[in-house]
């Protein structure tokens, strides 16, 4: 399946501003964060759809994941 | 000094008119604001706020200047390094609005008095704590006050309005042993200034009662692909 994924700030360093990824049936938000071997520790919120969701959110096709290091500073 | 409804606005707030109506004007004169933090964010929120003349402006924060803050803190120079901000504050906003009070409590917004806290019609988080931000959501929650949120690091940053009940903050910040991208990549100048004109913005639509997008939607601003993008809130949080 077809999956929109859409990456922000620091994450698009060395990767991508937005791609389509071809996946696997049942494949989570958290594989695709560990395929593109996005720090954990930096990581902040992923939305699916417009929507904030969780890294064992299951993807379906045609969706679009937006993924945003953690921004804290003052 | 004083003006009210019918009395003519003073000369300092002429060029906040038509965009702010006279009525308006007056009732941000009588405006409580709070904001926690006066570090990079917070410094620009309260100038913003008392040249738009918002009456009442407390601030809290424990620090003094150190000359790691000049890039990018308002008040930071030579001649204000060990000094405490919220004093250094106080005096500068004295300096430009004198028709302002601006309460300079140099503590944590935690360890300040509650009763403080909660006479404020508005709380700014301009914190640099992902720990004390949440806390900061949570106590503005019970205490049914609007917090607009903002947070930066290098050329990115982030704004929304967060409305008692609203758990936005905690799927920001699902994960409180993370670190930002503020610990590697530092905090610009200009993100602070713009992510800070927009939480002052926010705050001047709460107090006067116009609609604000951002109270339904989080803003994710990138300054180096010059982007920003708009997120729905979770109608059920996570």
């Amino acid at each position: 399946m077809r999956v929109r994924v859409k990456l922000f700030a620091t994450f698009r360093k060395g990767r991508f501003k937005e791609k389509e990824m071809e996946l696997d049936e049942g494949c989570t938000v958290g594989w695709v964060i560990d395929c593109l071997r996005l720090p954990r520790k930096e990581l902040g919120v992923v939305f699916l759809n417009g929507l904030s969701v969780s890294d064992d959110q299951q993807l379906l096709a045609g969706d679009t994941l937006s993924i945003f290091p953690m921004v804290g500073g003052g | 000094m004083h003006h009210g409804q019918g009395e003519p606005v003073p000369e300092r707030y002429l060029r906040n008119l038509q965009a702010i109506s006279a009525s308006e004007q007056a009732q941000l004169r009588d405006a409580r604001v709070g904001v926690c933090g006066c570090g990079g964010l917070g410094l620009y929120v309260v100038n913003y706020l008392a040249r738009l003349g918002v009456g009442r402006i407390t601030v809290w924060d424990p620090d003094v200047f150190h000359e790691s803050n000049i890039n990018r803190q308002l008040l930071a120079s030579y001649k204000t390094l060990g000094q405490k901000k919220a004093e250094v504050c106080r005096q500068y906003v004295q300096e430009i609005n004198p028709e302002v009070v601006l309460t300079a409590l140099p503590c944590l917004w935690e360890a300040g008095d509650p009763v403080i806290f909660a006479q404020q019609q508005v709380i700014v988080d301009a914190l640099d704590s992902i720990p004390s931000r949440l806390a900061l959501a949570e106590a503005c929650g019970r205490a049914a006050l609007p917090m607009v949120h903002g947070a930066v690091g290098g050329w990115y940053g982030q704004v929304t309005v967060i409305m008692p009940g609203d758990k936005t903050l905690h799927a920001l910040y699902s994960n409180t042993d993370r670190t930002g991208i503020e610990e590697e990549q530092g905090t610009l100048s200009f993100t602070a200034a713009v992510i800070a004109g927009m939480q002052a913005a926010e705050v001047i639509k709460l107090l006067l009662k116009r609609e604000s997008d951002l109270i339904h939607e989080i803003g994710m601003v990138d300054l180096l692909d010059l982007g920003v993008e708009r997120f729905q809130k979770n109608a059920t949080p996570m």
